[in-house]
Parts: C-alpha cells; structure tokens; sequence
C-alpha cells in the first residue's frame, strides 16, 4: 500500500514513524512546506510541498499515485485538499473536520462536516473519503457503533474523555491554533431527536474512568463526533464531555471573551481576539511533553440501552499509555498524538477492505473492519481496553 | 456651549461615573474619549454633556478640545500612565487638575510641578478616588487625635455575591499591583516585597475574610510625605481580593495576557495588556450582581503619651441605578465631589497635592454619605 501524509507535524510525524514498520505498507511520501526539498529514509520519502499551491499539490498526487491520500493539518484545509483529490481521483483520509456552523439555517446539524459536500462526487468517482478517523473523533466513533451493535436500543450514549497531565499548569498537547478554535466552538449534544448548542463548560458530571485516572469531573465539550454519530447510529441523547487539567484556565480564556471571533478595535487595529491569543500564547516546543510525563489520555463509551427488552449498560474505556511510557517507543509523539496517529494508521490500513465509496465517518465501517481495528487494538499490550456489560 | 467640566478617559469605567455624577449634580460636562458608543447612554440621558474624541497622544487636538471648552477644571480618568501627560495639557491651557493617582515615580514628578502650578494658581490632586482618595482623607481626619503618628497601613477588601469573574477596576493596574515589587516603608526604610510572597488571611468588616498581600499604591510615598514629620515610620498598603476573583487574576498572569512586552501584529506592536483591557470591555455584569467593598486606614501612634489606635473604614455598597459600575463608585463619585469642592471654592490650595494634604473631610465625608458611603471610625459612624 502507497500511502501519502500531508504534514508532518504532531501527529504527521509520528503517523509516518508507525507506517514504516508496516509490512502492508510499501511506500510512504511525506509533504510538508517546512521540508529543505527532498529526502528519502527507507520506504519514506520526504518532499517539501505547499499544500496550499493547488497546481503544485495535484501533480504531487499525481506523480504519486497513493491508494490514500492521509490530511494530517490543519481542517483548515479540508475541502482545498479534498477538491484535489477529486481532481486527481485519490482515496482521502482527515482526523477532524472545520466544523463551522452551517449557513444553511435548517440544516439537521448546526455544525458543518464540510467533507461531506464532496460525498456525491467521491461516490460518483468510486473514491473513499474516510473522515474524522483519529482517536477522537475517530475510535470514539467506532466504540459507538460497537456498543450499538450489541444493544436492541439505545437511550443515551456517554462519550467520556480524560486529558490528564496531572498538573494544572498549561499545555498545549496539540496544535495550539486547533485547540483554541475548539475552545472558540460552543458544544454540541443530541436528544429528543434534536441538536442542540450548549453553553461551553457546562453540566459537570462526575465520570469513574479507569486507573489511573478514576473519578474525575467532566464538562461539555465541543467534539465533532456528536454531530455525526447520530445520523448514522440510533440513539436517543449523545453527548461528549472532557476531564482536562486545564479546564479551569480554559474557562477563563473563553469566559473572559480572548477566543472570541468578534473584531475589536486596538491601536485603529481590527483583530480577532482568538488570533492575538494564539500570537500571545506560547507554542508547545518538542521536548514540552517530557515535563508532564504522567500525561495519559482515556475515552469511555457507555451506552445506556436496551437488550431483550432489559435495562443495560455496556461501558468500553480505553486507557493509553502514558507519556513516559510513550517517550521510550521513540516515536517523538506526546500522550495526544500517539493515540491519534495510531488509529489514524489503523483506519488507514483498513482502506483497502472499505467496499463503501463517497465521504463518511468511522461509525459506518461495516462489523469485520470495525471488529478488526477493535481487535488490533487489544494486542497493544501498552494500551488498556476495559469493557463492563450490566 | 461651554462646560463646567472636561471629563479625560470618560469612555472607561471611572470615566463613566466621574462624568455622571457630576451632571447628576447639575453641572455640564465635556466627556472625552476614543470610543463614543460607551458613552452614547449618559449622551442620550443629559442634556448638558458632550462628547469629543480625544487621544492625548496628540497634543495638539487635545489643547484645542480643553481651550474650546470653556471649563476649567479636568478630571482625568485615563490609565495612569497619561497622567503627566494630562497634567502638562491642563498647566498649558490653564485648567485645574484632578486624577486617580499613579505610580510612584510619576507622583513625584506630578509633586515636582507644584511650584509651577502654583505661579499659575492652578490646583493639582493626585489620587482622587478610593485608595489613593478617600483613604488619603479618612487619614486627614485622623491626623489631630494623634501627638505622634508611628505606623499608617491602608488598604481595599472587596466581594460580590455571585463567584463570577467581573473585572473591579483597571485591568493593568490589577495585574500591576499582583506582579510588581510592593514597596513599604518599615522604620524609616523603603523596601520592597512580592505580593504574591506576602499573603496573609485577614477580616475586613463587612466582607470576611479574605488572602491580602502587598500591593505597589502611591500612598506609601504620598502618606510618607504627608505626615513623616509627624513621625511616620512604617507604611504599608494592602490589596485583598476574593478567592474566585484573584485565582482568575493569577490564571490570566500565567498565561500572559498581562504582559506590558508588545507583540508584533499583523506589523503593529500591541501589548497584550492593552490587548487585554479591549476584550475585558466586553464582559457584560451579570443580572443581580452586586459587589461591597471595605476602604480602611489603620493608624497606630502616640496621644498623651499613650499609645493610641484608630481603624477608619469607608464601607461602600453597590447603589441602586448604579449597578454597571459596582464599587467603582468609591473610585469614580470621590474624584467628582473633590472637582466639585474646587468648583466650589472649598478646596482653594493651589500646587500640587495628595488630598491628605488639602480635602477637608467634613464636607467630604458629607458627600460620600449622600452616595450610601459610610464612613467609620473605631466601629462607630462618623457621617
């Protein structure tokens, strides 16, 4: 399999390094505008590439030829690279979407997969656009559809997630500018049939994740799995809430307007105030991680249902490793950034078993690849996965 | 038409209330500023009010505004880092002036241009508003029941009734008096301590108790200047901040939106305080948000031979028809009762002075009294 990874940064980078220990993988061509020109280590060759040059973009597809073409930047650019792929008729794979509020008022779901404009002429062109396929969105996802396979119904899905660096001081374990975004989106839930935006931070919730990170309080989040899970997988209410040291100092960056997207006036200035924070606050250099090396990030799935007609509960958690212990895989990645490549690598390795054809999210992989992933998932013996069935 | 009153910086938070409680006692005022829309309801809601854009940073336009305005008397509510500038713009075009103090440097040489102010028979106060202001008078009315005054410390205490995070006063100087070194005089010696090493819990009546530490407030210089030769030998002023509010403070200092370092933008130079103090405009007070504050003046020293203590207090509310301005109304209401009492020929010194040195209390307390401000010596009401 020929593999293309555009960037090659947090997650791109590493991504790349767990490629290349893959027997099913023959070639893997790695673009990036920070790249000096062109370099070849092994079966990876590194090109320097703006992604933004759509000419230049569409003869690197071309001269290529990879059976996927893997978006690891910024969802900024989504739609820009979907469109080449279009042109150059290249399966696609991203790990999150823009998600803007959609200009259509009475759009279904208030937030935008912008991916899925492309969903016609990617069925039409018998290309796959697997979108969404980190670890969250992405694995989270594919628990869902899990869970939702072994109930008659369901009443509410629980998506729970834990960032946990054990430290209150800040840091950013992604790309800052993403992260503030995120923090600039208001959450999203499902119930009674409906969206619904809520306010940031909202409905605490005290969640039991596995050790070692236990019981810890959660809050809404914005997370773009909730606005695509229910349209494909039934349940009655979905939400997503976050455990992270930095909630506190989140908070406040969002309660005291510095992530708005509203211009204000400074010096006869107009500017964001989302862009000047971003400018202000510090990036996170490689090595930062190592400073916070009992970071460890866990998603929960519970599903709340029925099965036979009976009350029951099944609760999947998956507990990676921690950063000390992902600093000795040598792979250069942070307590975020493994997990993410690593299922972004597994979703990518199952392309070629996708019989679908057009733009959709993990949730609707058929049973064998989701069964297959979940699976591969359970060999890594660094990475505990816990299911409780009541 | 011609104004009583120019009111600088009357788009901001004090701005805002200097500038209505001068027209609430029937005078007219020029309300000066850079963002009109702020001011657009105290435009709408009195007659005898203005509005002009002004920018100190060009002299010109601002000595044309204050000559054209007929008023001779300014109270300047800008950031204290214009205050010399403002005082220089009211020598030059004859106006008396009044501001919410500075930082001690500045003070000094504000103090500098007494004798100046003083050929012009102009009068200068600095630190016209709660501390610096109506602390600096409660000590004026101290002052005769000692023979020997030994120790001065003053401070605020506030709370509100929601734990939400709503900006008190000046951003910048928040951040100011969280970072910068606090100066205190201790037997005759200035030295210095971080506020954040000096925290102690204490009781202010009326608000609990709360984490106080020493803050940078140019009382430490003017009150040392004022009453050294009474035999002054410590003063010290305290800040103290209720916990939601300073653990927000010190979040937004560690992440470093209070940085005075300008950051390139898009090619300009902005500093992220300024920064800062943009965004915070925006925040909207809640529904039902109230706030109480607690000025205090503790004075230890001799009478009689024996050793004597007072602990004034200013207890100040939220008032009704005020709620946007929450306590700042010991800030911005003092700074208009002491322009008024020039206006009135009650204040006649002309120099440069803190209003310990000049603002007879009496009269003073009288008007804060009018205003819901309670001020208390030793427990019992005084006004």
């Amino acid at each position: 399999m020929k593999v293309m990874i555009l960037g090659h940064g947090a997650v791109g980078s590493v991504l790349v390094r767990l490629l290349s220990k893959e027997k099913s993988v023959s070639s893997i061509i790695c673009g990036d505008i920070s790249f000096a020109g062109e370099k070849k280590s092994g079966k990876v060759h590194f090109q320097k590439i703006d992604i933004k040059n759509e000419k230049e973009l569409l003869k690197f597809f071309n001269d290529a030829r990879p059976d996927v073409v893997v978006n690891t930047v910024t969802p900024h650019f989504n739609l820009h690279i979907l469109a080449i792929c279009l042109k150059a008729k290249v399966n696609y794979l991203d790990t999150a979407s823009f998600w803007e509020l959609d200009p259509n008022p009475r759009a279904l779901v208030p937030y935008e997969m912008e991916q899925m404009r492309y969903n016609k002429r990617f069925r039409d062109n018998k290309l796959i656009g697997l979108i969404e396929s980190g670890v969250a969105p992405g694995l989270t996802n594919l628990i869902s559809a899990e869970c939702a396979s072994q109930l008659d119904e369901i009443d509410y899905l629980k998506i729970r997630m834990a960032e946990d660096t054990g430290s209150d001081k800040i840091f950013f374990s992604w790309n800052k500018d993403w992260l503030l975004d995120e923090l600039a989106t208001k959450p999203l839930i499902y119930e009674k049939g409906k969206f619904k935006i809520v306010e940031s931070f909202g409905a605490e919730e005290e969640f039991e994740f596995p050790k070692p990170i236990g019981k810890k309080k959660t809050y809404y989040f914005a997370q773009d799995e909730v606005g695509s899970i229910p349209l494909y997988v039934k349940t009655k209410k979905l939400d997503v809430k976050i455990h992270d040291n930095n909630i506190e100092a989140s908070r406040l960056l969002v309660s005291l307007g510095l992530t708005s997207k509203k211009d204000i006036e400074i010096n006869g200035t107009k500017i964001k105030p989302i862009a000047f924070l971003s400018k202000m606050l510090p990036d996170t250099k490689p090595g930062d991680e190592k400073k916070f090396p009992n970071s460890v990030f866990a998603i929960s799935i519970e599903a709340i249902g029925k099965k036979s007609g009976k009350k029951k509960t099944i609760k999947y958690s998956v507990v990676f490793p921690n950063q000390r212990e992902i600093g000795k895989m040598r792979l250069n990645a942070n307590f975020i950034s493994y997990p993410t490549a690593l299922l972004a690598k597994m979703f990518i390795l199952s392309i070629p078993k996708i019989k679908n054809r057009g733009i959709f999210p993990p949730e609707t992989l058929d049973k064998e690849i989701r069964k297959s992933i979940l699976s591969e998932l359970s060999k890594n013996k660094s990475i505990l996965i816990k299911k409780e069935y009541k | 038409m011609k104004f009583d009153f120019v009111v600088l910086g009357a788009t901001g938070m004090q701005g805002k209330i200097v500038a209505r409680d001068l027209l609430e006692n029937g005078y007219s005022v020029l309300l000066c500023g850079r963002d009109k829309k702020r001011a657009d309801r105290i435009l709408k809601n009195y007659e005898k009010s203005d509005f002009r854009y002004l920018d100190i940073r060009n002299k010109k336009n601002a000595a044309n505004i204050l000559k054209s305005s007929g008023a001779d008397i300014v109270v300047n509510c800008m950031e204290e880092t214009w205050d010399l500038d403002a005082l220089n713009l009211c020598i030059k075009e004859n106006a008396h002036c009044l501001d919410l103090g500075s930082q001690i440097p500045m003070t000094k040489q504000q103090f500098a241009l007494g004798k100046t102010l003083k050929n012009k028979n102009l009068t200068h106060i600095t630190g016209c508003g709660s501390v610096p202001g109506v602390g600096s008078i409660m000590l004026r009315y101290v002052n005769d029941s000692f023979d020997k005054i030994e120790t001065i410390e003053a401070g605020y205490s506030w709370n509100s009734n929601m734990n939400k995070f709503v900006v008190p006063f000046s951003i910048q100087s928040i951040i100011n008096e969280f970072t910068a070194p606090a100066p205190i005089i201790e037997k005759n010696k200035l030295i210095y301590k971080m506020p954040m090493d000096s925290i102690q819990e204490k009781n202010h009546r009326g608000i609990g108790k709360q984490k106080e530490f020493f803050v940078v407030h140019p009382e430490i210089c003017t009150f040392y200047r004022s009453f050294k030769d009474r035999g002054v030998k410590n003063v010290r002023f305290y800040a103290s901040f209720p916990d939601h509010s300073f653990e927000r403070i010190k979040d937004m200092i560690e992440l470093g939106p209070g940085s005075t370092e300008e950051i390139k933008f898009n090619g300009i130079g902005i500093k992220p305080v300024e920064f800062l103090t943009e965004v915070l405009k925006q925040i909207q007070i809640p529904e039902g948000y109230t706030e109480k504050e607690n000025l205090w003046v503790f004075v230890s020293g001799r009478r009689n031979g024996k050793k004597k203590e007072i602990l004034m207090e200013c207890l100040v509310p939220t008032l009704k028809g005020w709620e946007d301005a929450g306590c700042n109304i010991d800030t911005g209401m003092p700074a208009s009762i002491m322009a008024q009492m020039i206006k009135k020929g009650i204040i006649k010194e002309r120099g440069a002075f803190a209003p310990e040195e000049i603002v007879p209390p009496e009269p003073f307390f009288k008007e804060l009294r009018k205003r819901k401000m309670i001020v208390m010596e030793n427990g019992k009401i005084i006004n």
